[in-house]
């Protein structure tokens, strides 16, 4: 008794003696934030309702019977029963991909349920017009500047380095499906390295290394994009874990992208690192997220890959995902701020992933995998506000992830 | 809380929130970051609730009870940052000590250090309650229907809340073996 009241006594004299913060900076983003978080209304009043004299309540009652008959009539002899839609087709929530102004390209990373084939698609921005690439597998498809070519963001492998048939994917193909060149890289490569990023120019490409057999050769790389020679290193300060290019800035002198570090690549499946970017001379690597976000997708149970998060055209602000939620990230040093994807009524709970910014910056493009649904990614669009959540893609056996779009003037 | 300004922002008046939240941040900040022992983690549950709490607002049927609703919204952000607390332990940084008030109210064998080690090997379930109960002064029973359980399982939770910091407190003042062999 004695020591369990002593204890309570210390414990309640630190916790309140802890030095406090103001939330001054938390209350500017919530403020700021106002506008653009919609309210959510429930179908009961929030208020209660008023008293009402005798004759009101039986004339409300009145109407409310009138109503329930009629409703029953219309419905035991009304119109035809409609059958639903099959599940995992649409969302309810979401606009089905009807007529839109969206313009431009998008092409993403789809994998067949039933063949198991991993490959890219190119299709119109509001999700027709699918075509496939018929070439190797690509796990993050990126567009080149031009949006001529479509880097298949696959990785190469470098061990163990006796053997011939390392896993060697990384490879361009033009955006109409000809032109397929495999990358080689130049001796030296690290153990592995993806390539998720073109630069400002289209000539070369950014990648990440990783390795875990010698330490310190993690980090960006570049590799030129004819070919995949010419590999340069590009300075940054972790020596170990995997660096995921996201986007060139449009100046040329930075890139941004997330940093996993080698415990969370190892252990994590669906979040663990920060975004943020790096100046290309190496004389600035800034974490802009100030907590962990998406980096790293498993794949399956053997197999996991770079889920890159994406800049937005005007350089200020990154969109990544983090346990299944999208987030803004400033780069301004804000706080990261959620988009707000709608829960299904039939198909639950939406985990929300790949993210990547339309051309200009109106829409976010990515994929969602419901709860209670029984097919897995499709592709939507949503405003970086929350509004506008736009079903692309309804495939039951395809997976959609990784989308890039593209504008249709380049 | 004045429950005027409630009801107006439960009808969507910016105004009206932009005072409830500036009443509510720095509580709501001070009770995330005791719970979720990191700052950053602390500010990321407070915008989270705060905005929460804007978007729900239409959904409180009594606005007199916003307060223990708010908690509760406040309570559920912090799980959900504490979820990636464990696993994010590298970008973790422990708080820093308040100098200005060192050994100030605290019995003389037990420093601030140990209390940290405790209170974080704690479960997030448990400090929670630990800090309703010792820090905001919330009965039981309030703590119970703000976290959405029952009365025995917040008095249960708190009891072994004091319980391991007590064995942590113990073994952290336990010579070691080496130390006792001396």
């Amino acid at each position: 008794m004695s020591a369990n009241h002593d204890i309570s006594r210390v414990v309640r004299s630190w916790i309140r003696e802890e030095q406090d913060d103001s939330a001054d900076r938390v209350l500017q983003v919530v403020l700021s934030r106002l506008d653009t978080t919609p309210q959510r209304w429930s179908w009961w009043p929030a208020r209660r309702i008023p008293p009402m004299t005798t004759k009101l309540r039986y004339t409300l009652v009145g109407f409310a019977l009138v109503a329930v008959i009629v409703t029953g009539a219309a419905t035991l002899f009304g119109s035809p029963r409609r059958d639903p839609e099959p599940p995992g087709t649409t969302a309810p929530s979401a606009t089905t991909a009807a007529p839109s102004t969206v313009t431009g390209s998008i092409t993403a990373a789809v994998f067949d349920t039933e063949t198991a084939a991993l490959y890219a698609t190119v299709m119109a921005a509001d999700g027709s017009n699918v075509r496939r690439l018929e070439a190797g597998p690509a796990w993050v498809p990126r567009f080149s500047p031009d949006g001529e070519t479509v880097l298949l963001g696959a990785y190469q492998h470098a061990w163990p380095p006796d053997e011939t048939d390392n896993d060697v994917f990384a490879a361009t193909i033009r955006a109409d499906g000809s032109g397929y060149n495999q990358l080689r890289f130049a001796a030296g490569y690290p153990e592995t390295l993806y390539c998720t990023a073109w630069s400002v120019g289209g000539d070369r490409l950014f990648c990440g290394g990783r390795d875990s057999r010698e330490a310190g050769r993690s980090g960006f790389y570049s590799v030129r994009a004819s070919d995949g020679g010419d590999l340069q290193r590009i300075p940054t300060t972790n020596a170990d874990g995997l660096y995921i290019p996201a986007d060139a800035f449009a100046d040329g002198t930075r890139l941004a992208g997330a940093y996993v570090t080698e415990s969370e690549y190892l252990l994590l499946g669906d979040q663990g690192g920060v975004v943020g970017f790096v100046a290309l001379d190496g004389s600035a690597e800034v974490a802009a997220s100030g907590r962990s976000m998406t980096a790293v997708y498993q794949f399956n149970d053997e197999e996991k890959y770079p889920s890159p998060p994406s800049l937005s055209p005007d350089g200020a602000t990154i969109v990544a995902a983090s346990d299944g939620r999208l987030f803004l990230v400033d780069l301004d040093g804000s706080l990261p701020v959620a988009i707000d994807v709608p829960t299904s009524e039939t198909l639950g709970t939406p985990t929300a992933a790949f993210p990547s910014w339309s051309p200009d910056g109106t829409w976010i493009v990515f994929s969602i995998e419901y709860a209670d649904a029984e097919v897995g990614w499709d592709l939507y669009r949503i405003r970086p506000d929350g509004t506008g959540l736009t079903q692309l893609t309804a495939t039951p056996t395809l997976l959609e992830q990784n989308p890039d779009w593209i504008g249709p003037t380049r | 809380m004045d429950t005027d300004l409630v009801v107006r922002a439960q009808r969507g008046d910016k105004d009206a929130y932009a005072l409830v939240a500036a009443e509510t941040a720095d509580r709501f900040l001070a009770v995330a970051r005791r719970i979720l022992r990191d700052r950053d983690l602390a500010e990321d549950a407070t915008q989270q609730a705060l905005l929460a709490i804007w978007q729900d607002l239409p959904r409180l049927r009594d606005p007199g009870r916003f307060e223990p609703w708010s908690y509760r919204i406040l309570v559920h952000a912090c799980y959900g940052e504490g979820r990636k607390e464990r696993r994010w332990a590298p970008n973790l940084h422990v708080l820093p000590n308040d100098e200005r008030s060192v050994d100030a109210g605290l019995d003389s064998v037990v420093d601030r250090d140990q209390l940290e080690r405790g209170f974080r090997r704690l479960t997030i379930d448990q400090r929670t309650v630990v800090v309703l109960y010792h820090y905001l002064d919330k009965p039981l029973d309030e703590i119970a229907r703000i976290l959405g359980i029952p009365v025995g399982t917040a008095h249960s939770r708190l009891h072994h809340a004091m319980r391991g910091m007590r064995a942590a407190l113990d073994a952290d003042t336990r010579p070691t073996s080496r130390e006792a062999a001396r």
